[in-house]
């Protein structure tokens, strides 16, 4: 009625498609007219009349049923798009984030299912939430199209969003260890969240839902071949402790490290570069990107605000030791 | 026998309308005190779970069964014979009362990749295949029971009640076997796509002929006036059957799927607003010459704001559906606000009027306490809709703040709890009054007046007894 | 309500009631509005 949908459909509807419309149509009309000012002859309807009756009843809703097989059967031929979902039932994916931990993304599907995750968060990207704040981090070539679903066993897309969309989120947060995290305790990562906590799953059931939450935005056959993200091969061990607690403490939450958009501004490249800051009385202004600046965008995030971001992040004064705070600041630089 | 089918049925309602809207506030009040509850995520009642309790009880346990107990006390009453097989109609009372209980305890164990016994991913269809299958031995026990009914009758002509129940029968037999059963055969969007077509008919084509049905019946009887109109009911019960079956897509209108599909379900939930105000007209017109039986019928007053409810829900529904208003409230609680109005309003209102006009029939007992009928009646006249208008509440500003500012979901929390709060208090209310009324029944069991046809089926207070003989002596 | 019925009434009589005029106003505005009106309105989708 509006617009087309950007994504490719197999195939629009025919014209007998258009046909069959405008006869039901033009037959409904007539009916209604009979209906309200027809000649009524006396109710005597013989029971096999009544009997046709019956049968009409069961024939109609059977005829939309079909209307409905039709692309339910199309839309099961689309070719599979590079990221298309297709994990195995037993097939095991190791942690990107390092930490060593395995989980079955298969059955982590099963375990969102059992506990009603679909009924908060969706597993599809519309064209428009890219314009507005159900993508958080989501980018344009991330809409879902058909052929990302084909190798689905049954779908969730999900009618509700009390919580972000998740098509992407493994995409944006590689790491099970951090996702298992969350599931314990959402508010430790998202102080305002609502989540409900999932501490009651056995070990095996958060390992399995952590994996699923990892494969969801990854291209499979790189996840399988353990591209996504490579580990930098010598480093400093400040580095390392700033990686860990960039996890840990939630920073992963809302800053990327790849240089793709999400809550807070990305990590990669901000050392040392300009940025162009909004100050608490409005005012705009550019400052360097120094130690210094990052020390006070951790301890009172509202001092200086990235342009184009609004200030959700909590103060995390007195939360890290100077030690933990220098290796944050190594890390980061090390994000060049 | 017959008597005890329709006893099993109606008393069992009534056990789960105490329970499933109360596992509702016990959800709601997650949305609140997150942190606090955590204990209840601990008993396997996190609200992603509780969700599914909720309404399974609510759609099967309280509206199924007290819709199947009107249509064993109604079909038998419109035919002129007796209920025909009533041993089959009591016994799979109680194997429905068991489907619901192990639905239950097998989605809150939640075993993972059983295909038997795991919950299903079809939203209300949540519920494992061993459950299916025994709803499904009920549901042919119950339609060949009232079919058997309908064929014995000993008056030819079939009322419009009559239509709406037997073919609502017929067509939720069809809708579950879709939802449960022939959504397995689908992988990928297919399979959401079929999901989408029992999504929705699961209120339009079991749901809402069952419930109209009721209505047409009570709504004549109980204001001693003939149906408005044969005509409307004709073009009501017709276009339903025409428009109601294709409209699920709505629901997931930007998916990628082709589009003249979703246009369909557009398109047909539009037309919809025909068969609703065929309907709604044929009630509300129906007492019409004779109004101020709705002061005295209880049964009558519930019937009519049913339909009152129905209407609201009927002109939001086709209205969200439209791209120029689903592109602003879809996927907000705007959404669960419009499904409370249909179900907790108009035909929970419904179940209650059929409870109310035949437990004196049943029983022989009038209901004892006028003033507790009347609170049931004004926290549904009042409490309810405040609860839905701060649940629609909590949707808008979701709407507002998402899709206009770009707000994320988190930044959008905050907004809303003061709303989820006043849903929550607001939802409290109607679950009080859902067990006042269980009270209410159940206490009538025992010191109920005793009832003859042609009596109000709410006992008048003892003052107003004894005023009326003095004048009238 | 029982008394005043004969053995072979219907339990409850039809009558022939139409639409009122004013629910063909209401059809004609809601199908002017969900079909031209709504899809170009104010309320239009972003983009």
């Amino acid at each position: 009625m509006m617009q087309h949908q950007p994504w490719p459909a197999p195939g629009e509807a025919s014209a007998v498609y258009w046909v069959l419309v405008v006869l039901v149509g033009a037959g409904l009309l007539a009916f209604m007219l009979w209906a309200l000012y027809g000649k009524m002859r006396p109710r005597q309807w013989t029971t096999a009349g009544y009997h046709a009756l019956g049968a009409l009843v069961i024939i109609m809703t059977l005829f939309t049923l079909v209307l409905y097989i039709i692309p339910a059967h199309q839309a099961q031929q689309i070719p599979p798009t590079a990221r298309a979902w297709d994990w195995k039932p037993g097939e095991s994916l190791k942690d990107p984030g390092g930490s060593g931990l395995e989980g079955q993304p298969y059955r982590g599907y099963l375990v969102y299912l059992a506990n009603g995750c679909t009924y908060c968060h969706t597993l599809y990207l519309r064209p428009e939430d890219i314009k507005t704040g159900w993508a958080e981090g989501a980018k344009p070539d991330e809409v879902s199209q058909m052929g990302d679903f084909v190798k689905y066993p049954f779908t969730m897309l999900g009618t509700q969003r009390d919580g972000p969309d998740l098509t992407v989120i493994g995409r944006k947060i590689p790491d099970m260890k951090y996702h298992i995290d969350h599931l314990v305790d959402p508010r430790k990562f998202k102080p305002k969240s609502v989540m409900p906590t999932y501490r009651y799953l056995s070990e095996r059931d958060l390992r399995d839902l952590a994996a699923f939450l990892v494969s969801l935005g990854n291209e499979p056959q790189k996840l399988r071949a353990g591209i996504a993200p490579p580990p930098p091969p010598t480093e400093d061990p400040r580095i390392a402790k700033g990686r860990e607690l960039y996890r840990s403490a939630g920073c992963v939450a809302c800053h990327s490290v790849d240089g793709s958009p999400n809550v807070g501004p990305t990590w990669k490249g901000l050392f040392e570069h300009e940025i162009e800051v909004v100050l608490p009385d409005g005012t705009e202004t550019k400052v360097l990107a120094d130690e210094e600046y990052i020390k006070e965008s951790i301890e009172q995030p509202a001092a200086k605000i990235v342009k184009g971001f609004q200030n959700v992040m909590p103060s995390y004064e007195g939360r890290f030791s100077d030690e933990e705070l220098q290796a944050l600041i190594e890390y980061i630089k090390s994000l060049r | 026998m017959a008597e005890r089918a329709v006893k099993l049925w109606l008393f069992s309602s009534l056990v789960w309308l105490a329970l499933g809207p109360l596992i509702g506030a016990l959800m709601s009040l997650q949305f609140l005190w997150p942190n606090a509850l955590n204990f209840l995520a601990d008993l396997n009642l996190a609200y992603s779970k509780a969700r599914i309790f909720h309404t399974n009880i609510v759609i099967y346990g309280w509206i199924g069964m007290s819709f199947v107990a009107a249509i064993f006390y109604i079909i038998p009453k419109l035919c002129g014979v007796e209920l025909k097989y009533p041993q089959l109609a009591y016994w799979a009372g109680w194997l429905w009362n068991l489907a619901v209980v192990l639905d239950v305890i097998l989605i809150w164990a939640g075993i993972v990749g059983n295909p038997l016994l795991s919950i299903q991913p079809y939203e209300y269809a949540e519920a494992p295949l061993l459950v299916d299958l025994l709803i499904v031995l009920c549901a042919v026990a119950i339609i060949f029971s009232v079919h058997a009914t309908v064929l014995a009758r000993t008056k030819p002509t079939l009322y419009v009640s009559v239509w709406y129940l037997l073919g609502g029968l017929y067509t939720t037999a069809i809708t579950y076997v879709v939802g449960n059963f022939l959504t397995l055969a689908f992988s990928g969007l297919g399979n959401q796509i079929i999901h989408a077509w029992w999504l929705h008919n699961a209120v339009g084509l079991f749901i809402t002929p069952l419930g109209l049905g009721i209505a047409y019946y009570l709504i004549p009887i109980a204001s001693q006036q003939p149906v408005y109109s044969h005509r409307l009911g004709i073009l009501g019960f017709w276009t339903l059957m025409a428009f109601y079956p294709g409209t699920g897509l709505h629901h997931f209108l930007q998916m990628p799927m082709p589009t003249w599909i979703g246009e369909f379900a557009v398109v047909s939930s539009v037309l919809l607003a025909i068969p609703v105000l065929a309907v709604v007209v044929n009630h509300l017109a129906t007492p019409a010459g004779n109004w101020r039986k709705i002061f005295d019928s209880f049964p009558l007053r519930f019937a009519i704001f049913g339909s009152v409810y129905y209407l609201f829900t009927c002109i939001q529904g086709p209205f969200q559906t439209t791209h120029a208003v689903n592109w602003f409230v879809h996927f907000t609680e705007w959404v669960q606000a419009h499904a409370h109005l249909a179900l907790t309003g108009a035909f929970t209102c419904y179940g209650i009027a059929a409870i109310l006009y035949i437990f004196p029939r049943l029983t022989g007992r009038q209901l004892y306490s006028r003033t507790l009928a009347n609170w049931v009646f004004w926290i549904m006249a009042v409490v309810f809709p405040l609860f839905y208008l701060g649940f629609t509440h909590s949707g808008l500003v979701t709407g507002i703040s998402i899709n206009i500012l770009g707000n994320t979901i988190y930044e959008t929390i905050s907004a809303v709890w003061l709303a989820r709060l006043f849903r929550t208090l607001m939802g409290a209310g109607v679950v009080l009054g859902f067990a006042l009324f269980g009270y209410l029944i159940v206490r009538s069991l025992q010191v109920g007046p005793k009832f003859a046809e042609g009596m109000s089926e709410v006992a008048e207070p003892a003052a107003a007894r004894v005023e009326r003989r003095v004048t009238a002596s | 309500m029982t008394a005043k019925k004969t053995a072979e009434d219907p339990e409850i009589p039809e009558g022939e009631g139409r639409f009122p005029w004013w629910v063909w106003v209401a059809v004609l505005a809601w199908l002017v509005y969900a079909f031209l009106i709504g899809p170009f309105a104010l309320t239009s989708p972003r983009g």
